[in-house]
This record gives structure tokens, sequence and C-alpha cells, in this order.
């Protein structure tokens, strides 16, 4: 698509020519841009250095085509059309900030033409258009993907001016996308250190994930219960805050209703994009390439002293105040050392897994939600409780335990993996307990202590062994999981796309069945006690036993 | 030689990977307190030697002892003696210096208070304490290399393996790991110098091993290497390693531009 659009602008040799710019080396500026984009991961899924994509722009495509279609939904099933195309503003508005933001950012922030092109022949003008143009060639690749369905439907149902009118609100919308994208970098730079700024666009990009799959389960209710109970716009009057129905209200304009608000608020719609843009250029944007560039190679200049140095020596970091009382010699605390802190300072490695950690709640809300449709809340509480399915939820929590298991392995730096295999390790065993250690204690044990805290209150003193029996089998799931699949060092493999999928589905179906288990004898108090503590005994002999390993399999891997 | 018994021994060692011989038969004794300048050209087999010395590569034939001990025996003791500063340093760069030092020390079962103290005399003494607790991503190539360094002694191995130490140092950096390698020389440690830097080497080292195609072709002192007092190592490099058919022209490379 992007190949379509690149070749539709190439085509305008002579207004290229006309603005000064160096036609040929802005052509393989970017055709090879588009490759490079072509060849990148897809961002929202899981990276795979290991394999490079050839198509991942079609990919893309047709995922946003899919958000498109959802649109579609929304204007075809709402009967009120102002509401209607309110809604779907909306919708488009923040999914394209979004996605503007967590796509956008790394074109923005590539360090590479400073090293290829701005050391040869290159004027600045020919450069600084081929960025923006190959920004704007992404941008209506995304627009297109995201309004066509809606446009061909409205094509085939609306009158001809009811279309145009739309296609004139989308361009509006796009624009206040840009503003609202713009704004945040402007913002961003001025007040955010460059570490911190990658960091926030990390977070986004986590929240994109979830906001994503938020709308896939609670997109479809919300439409219905809008459609169900006839709504309009006058009994959501909150919509009124969000540029969108500004936007949208020209639809109402058109078909002769002239009251007074929607007057006010198509002047809105109106004026803010213009005077959002006049704010962009004039007011706040002075420097704002320069500390694009700046923020772009800041990344490798050697960072200013910080007076954090000599902070307090006496004080130990949160991490070896837990390693000393829970780990018992020093090769045991390096393994928990290298998880605990690698893991809360890799971009990557939170990219890939807070994800999978912040469904959890959003798991468990939903299966409050959908337990008991009609029940008042009380009611809902007491089902949960009779049937025993917040069990289920404990086990689905054991899931991350893999996802965190198989993400440890892998790191960008795994060369730096060297250290294991020149130091002494006796019993590499030792290091691993470490390692498991730490994902237990950061990434299991703040989940159970949210259930406790949820369990008790709503569910009962009785929920607690039945805690205690799934987080004992959790930690013996883990145990499992590092002697026959994780057969590596911490952070010792380049990160990889053969993903184990039959072994995750084996063990998701061995968690299913444990917990449906459970279930069927959760009412058994005693029985489910003698399990708990039957469970705990075991783990910790596995966990002595995985201690004297000496892990044959962690052999250097000699590249 | 000298009379004592050889630190590090190795006895007619080979290895291939699959059909191609790397190492064809090194035979070689060091002793304590030598600094061993081990040079050869790309693909000799250098990195190779280093990785058996280390412990990384496993399956060879031939005998490599360290102080007495077979390596293929007991492994883990010979590592406790060794201190291993790689070619192509790779750091878990996300870690702050005392992050990582504190690690590596726990990997050789150093205690903590140990490695703290250690961690901070040797940082502030390589003139790194006001970075020693930022993330190392920031750091230039020279930092790197010089908490690599810091990681490689801190344990005070008896032996240190120095590959391409000085890459990305600055020039005052490279004459202070001079001034180190021979005062570490001095306490008696011996050290294992791998390097393309032909200069240094000279200077640095009371032995040279010049090693080409598997086999090690020149042994010696650099005075015992010369044929001719004005002669440098870099021209008995060349003029030992550069045989025939593969010697690079530069000649040629104006041709081509022309």
């Amino acid at each position: 698509m992007e190949k379509f659009i690149l070749k539709f602008i190439l085509l305008f040799r002579g207004v290229w020519k006309g603005l000064g710019i160096n036609y040929e080396q802005f052509k393989i500026i970017l055709e090879t841009k588009v490759i490079l984009e072509n060849r990148k991961p897809i961002s929202f899924r899981k990276r795979s250095s290991g394999k490079s994509s050839s198509s991942s722009s079609i990919l893309q495509f047709l995922l946003y085509l899919i958000f498109g279609l959802i649109f579609m939904v929304i204007i075809f099933s709402i009967p009120d059309r102002y509401l209607a195309v309110s809604i779907m503003l909306l919708s488009f508005i923040s999914m394209l900030s979004i996605t503007l933001i967590s796509d956008f950012s790394p074109i923005l922030l590539d360090t590479r033409d400073q090293y290829i092109i701005m050391p040869r022949p290159v004027n600045d003008k020919t450069l600084a258009i081929s960025r923006i143009t190959f920004i704007a060639i992404k941008l209506f690749n995304q627009v297109i993907a995201l309004t066509l369905p809606v446009l061909i439907y409205v094509l085939f149902n609306w009158d001809i001016v009811s279309v145009f009118l739309l296609c004139l609100q989308l361009i509006l919308s796009t624009l206040i996308a840009l503003i609202f994208v713009n704004g945040f970098y402007l913002i961003s730079i001025k007040y955010l250190p460059i570490q911190k700024f990658k960091d926030v666009i990390t977070y986004i990009q986590i929240g994109l994930s979830l906001v994503l799959f938020l709308s896939y389960y609670v997109g479809p209710n919300l439409i219905q219960s809008i459609v169900e109970s006839h709504l309009t716009m006058e009994q959501l009057r909150f919509l009124w805050i969000f540029p969108s129905t500004w936007i949208a209200s020209f639809q109402p304009l058109l078909f002769g209703n002239h009251n007074v608000h929607l007057v006010i608020l198509s002047t809105l719609g109106i004026l803010t994009p213009f005077a959002g843009i006049y704010a962009c250029t004039k007011l706040f944007s002075r420097g704002f390439n320069a500390k694009i560039a700046a923020l772009a190679s800041a990344d490798n200049l050697p960072s200013e002293t910080s007076q954090l140095t000599r902070d307090n020596p006496s004080k130990l970091p949160l991490y070896k105040r837990i390693s000393s009382s829970v780990c018992s010699s020093p090769v045991e605390e390096a393994g928990f050392g290298i998880v605990w802190l690698i893991s809360s300072k890799t971009r990557e490695f939170k990219q890939q897994l807070y994800p999978s950690l912040a469904y959890l709640p959003i798991y468990f809300v939903f299966l409050f939600l959908r337990t008991g449709d009609d029940l008042p809340i009380a009611g809902k509480i007491a089902k949960l409780r009779d049937s025993g399915l917040y069990i289920i939820m404990f086990y689905l929590s054991l899931l991350t335990i893999l996802t965190v298991f198989q993400l440890i392995t892998q790191s960008n730096k795994y060369k730096a993996a060297w250290v294991y295999h020149v130091t002494p390790i006796q019993k590499p065993g030792q290091l691993m307990t470490g390692v498991l250690k730490a994902c237990l204690i950061k990434y299991v044990l703040p989940f159970n202590i949210l259930f406790l805290s949820i369990c008790v209150p709503l569910f009962g003193l009785s929920s607690i062994n039945d805690l205690l029996l799934s987080s004992a089998v959790g930690g013996i799931e883990s145990i499992l999981i590092m002697l026959f699949i994780v057969k590596n060092y911490p952070f010792s493999k380049a990160s990889q796309s053969n993903s184990k999928a039959i072994t995750n589905l084996l063990i998701l179906g061995l968690l299913g069945i444990l917990g449906y288990l459970h279930k069927t004898i959760f009412h058994y108090e005693t029985l489910i006690w003698i399990l708990a503590g039957l469970a705990w005994v075991v783990f910790f002999f596995m966990l002595k036993y995985l201690q004297r390993e000496d892990w044959k399999g962690l052999a250097y891997d000699d590249n | 030689m000298e009379s004592i018994l050889p630190l590090i021994r190795i006895v007619d060692l080979k290895k291939s990977y699959g059909v191609k011989e790397i190492l064809k038969g090194i035979n070689l004794d060091i002793f304590p307190g030598q600094v061993i300048g081990y040079i050869g050209p790309n693909g000799a087999g250098k990195s190779t030697t280093v990785k058996i010395l280390t412990g990384l590569i496993e399956d060879f034939t031939g005998t490599v002892e360290v102080n007495g001990i077979n390596i293929q025996e007991d492994p883990l003791a010979v590592k406790a003696l060794l201190g291993y500063v790689p070619e192509n340093a790779e750091l878990y760069d996300v870690l702050t210096p005392m992050e990582y030092l504190d690690f590596i020390g726990k990997l050789y079962g150093m205690e903590d208070n140990l490695i703290l103290e250690r961690s901070l005399k040797l940082l502030t003494a390589f003139g790194l304490e006001s970075n020693a607790n930022n993330r190392m991503d920031t750091f230039s190539k020279g930092m790197r290399q010089k908490v690599l360094l810091i990681s490689g002694i801190i344990h005070n191995p008896q032996i240190i393996v120095l590959d391409e130490p000085l890459s990305g140092l600055d020039a005052n950096a490279v004459i202070f790991v001079k001034e180190l390698i021979s005062l570490l020389a001095k306490e008696g440690k011996t050290i294992f110098y791998c390097s393309h830097m032909m200069d240094v080497v000279e200077k640095v080292s009371d032995r040279i091993l010049l090693i080409n195609q598997g086999s090690i072709i020149a042994d010696g002192t650099i005075e015992e290497l010369k044929t001719d007092p004005n002669e440098s190592l870099e021209h008995i490099f060349a003029k030992l390693t550069n045989t025939g058919n593969s010697a690079l022209d530069a000649s040629n490379i104006i041709t081509a531009i022309q």
C-alpha cells in the first residue's frame, strides 16, 4: 500500500524539483525507508528480531482495516446519525493519536539518518522534506485503512452531500489527531529527559495494546446497549467536551437542525483545527526540529554526572534487602539481582511482559461483570463464591509465570552472557533458583496479594486456602518450567520468534484441568488445606533439588 | 628459562570445527609474572586459544593445565584463577557499574562488603567514581571498556587474559592501562595479552607469541625475534605472516577507484 502511495507521490517530479530538492536523492531515500518499514516487526505484536518480515506493511494495513470495520459497525448500527458520527470520530481520533505516537516515535527518533544520510552530500531541504513526506505516506496509509470501510458503506447508503461532509469531517479529525500528537511531543520534549521520554512512549505502546484488548471486550457490549436503549446525543452530554462531537455537529446542521448549541459546537469544530495548527506552527514549534534532532542523538552522549552517586551508602536498595533475606549464597544473589534489575530497566522486556500482566485485572473485572448478567452486585458475588469460579482466575494468573520465564532468557544484549561461562559457578542451579525467586517475588507475589485483598473481603476467609493451593501449584509449575523449558541463563539468547506454541498449549491445558479439579473440590475446606500444605512441601523440596542441579544444558554457545 | 613450575601448560592443543583445523597442536609453558603478547593475523586461532583457556570452549584435544589443574577435569577451579576481558566487549548496559560489578563479584562468590569496597576503589582509580551509579547505556566506549577491565580484576585473579583491552580508550587511558599491566606483572600476576596493536604489544610484553594458521611460529622476547636491531614488531609480523598469494596490496585499491 505504501508503495502505491509512494509511486503516486513520485509522479509529481516537477513539483518536487520546483521545491528545490534533489529528486533522485529524494526518491531513493523514500524508497529505502519504505523497504525498511516493510521489514520491521509490527509494533504491538511480539518483536521477532530473529526473522525479518517482508510483508509487515500489508499485515498492519489489514489490522487497521479491521478497526475500520469496527468504525463501520458503529455508523451502521447506531440509529441516531449525530451520535453515531460523534462516537465514530471519537474512536477514530483516539485510535489515530495513539498509533501515531507509538508508530511514529521510532521514525522521529531514528538516529540512523544522522549517521547514514547526513554525512553524504544531501542538502537539508531534501532530507527534511523526505522525512516529512515519509511520515505523510505512513499517515495516509493508516487513515485510508481506518476509513475505507466507513466510506464504502456511506457511499452506498447516504446522500452524496453527507458523504462529502463526512470526508471533510474525517480530514478535520485527522488534523485534530495530528495537533494532539504534536502537542504531546512538544510538551514531552520540553519537560522530560530523553530516557524518560522513551519510557513514556513504551508505556503508551503498552496502553495501546490494552485499549485494543478492552475495546474488543467492551466495545460490542457498549454499542449494543446504546442501540437497545435508543440513546441520543441529548442523553450523553459528556460527549460534548470532545472535539469529535463538535466536528460531528455538522451532520445535524446539514439536516436543518439549527439550534443554538449545535451552531456553537460546529463553529468550535471548524475553528479548533485551525487554531491548533496556528498554535503548533507559530507558537510552540520554534526549534522543534532542532530538539528532535538533539533528542535522537542524545542517546549516545555520556550523561552528565548525577548527584545521586553518593546517596547514603548504608541504605541498601530494595532488591538487595530482599535477596539477602531469601537467598543463601552469593551466586544465588547474583541470579536474583540480575533478573530483578534488568527486568525493570529494559524497555523491550517491559514492552513484552506488561501487556500480558495488565490483562489479568481486566479479565478479573470482566469475569465479575459477566457472571450472572442480570443479578445485582451482591448476587454476583454470591454466585462467584458458590460456584468457585474465582478460582479459575488464580490459575489464569499462573500463565504469567510461563511468559516471564520465556522472556527472561532473551535479551538484545545476549552476547553479554559470556560472563556466566568464564566465572566459576559451582552450581548453576543456585543461580537459577535466584532467578526463580526474583521472578516469583516480583511478578507472582503481587498478584497473589492483590487477589487476597480482593477475595477475602468478597468471598470470605475460605478463599485463603484456595489461594495457597493455587500459588503452590504455581511454584511447582515454575520449577518444572525451569527444569524442562528454560534451558538458558537469564538474558543469554537473542529474542526469537519460534515460540513453543505446543508446549504453551499443553501447559495452558494442564493448568486448566488443575483449575477445574480444584473448582470441583473447593467446598471441602479441610481437603484443600491438606492439599495446599502438601503442595508447599513439594515446592520447597523441589527448590532444594533445583539448587543442586548442575545444568549440563547451559553450555556456551560459541558464536 | 625459569626453574619454577609453569603456571599455564599447554600440550599438543588441537581444535577443529568440522573439517577445518583451527589449532594444529600448540605447545606452551607460561610462567608466573610473565606478560605474554599473543599476536597473529585474523583467523589464526588467537580467539580460539583464549576461549579454551578461559573455559568457554570445552571440547578440544590435548592438555591445558593452569596451576597444575587440568581445565577439562576441573574447569571451575581454573576459572576462579582467571580474570578475562573479552574482545567486542559486551555487557548488560542497562545496569550501572556498581550493579554490574556486584553481579560479577557474586558470580565469583565474593561477599557484598568486599565487592562494594573494591568496586568503589577501582571505579575511583579508573576515574569513573562520578558515574558509578549511572546506567552504562549512556557511557562512551572507553568508559565501558574500563568497567570491563575492572570486572576482570575485581576478584584479584592470578592470571589476567586481556583480549584487545585498549579498544575505544583514549591516549591517556592507554598509557594508564599499559602502566597497570606492568604493575600487575610486578605483583606476580601473569598477563595473557592479545592484540593487533603491535606497538603496544612490543612495549608491554616480555615474551611474544606469534600464531599463524593454527601453529605458533615465533616465541621469544622482542629482542630475540629481531633479526636486525631497527626492525619493529610490525615488520616481523608482516614478514612472518604475509605468505605469498594472500598478501594484500594497497595499490590495487587505488587502481579500483581511479
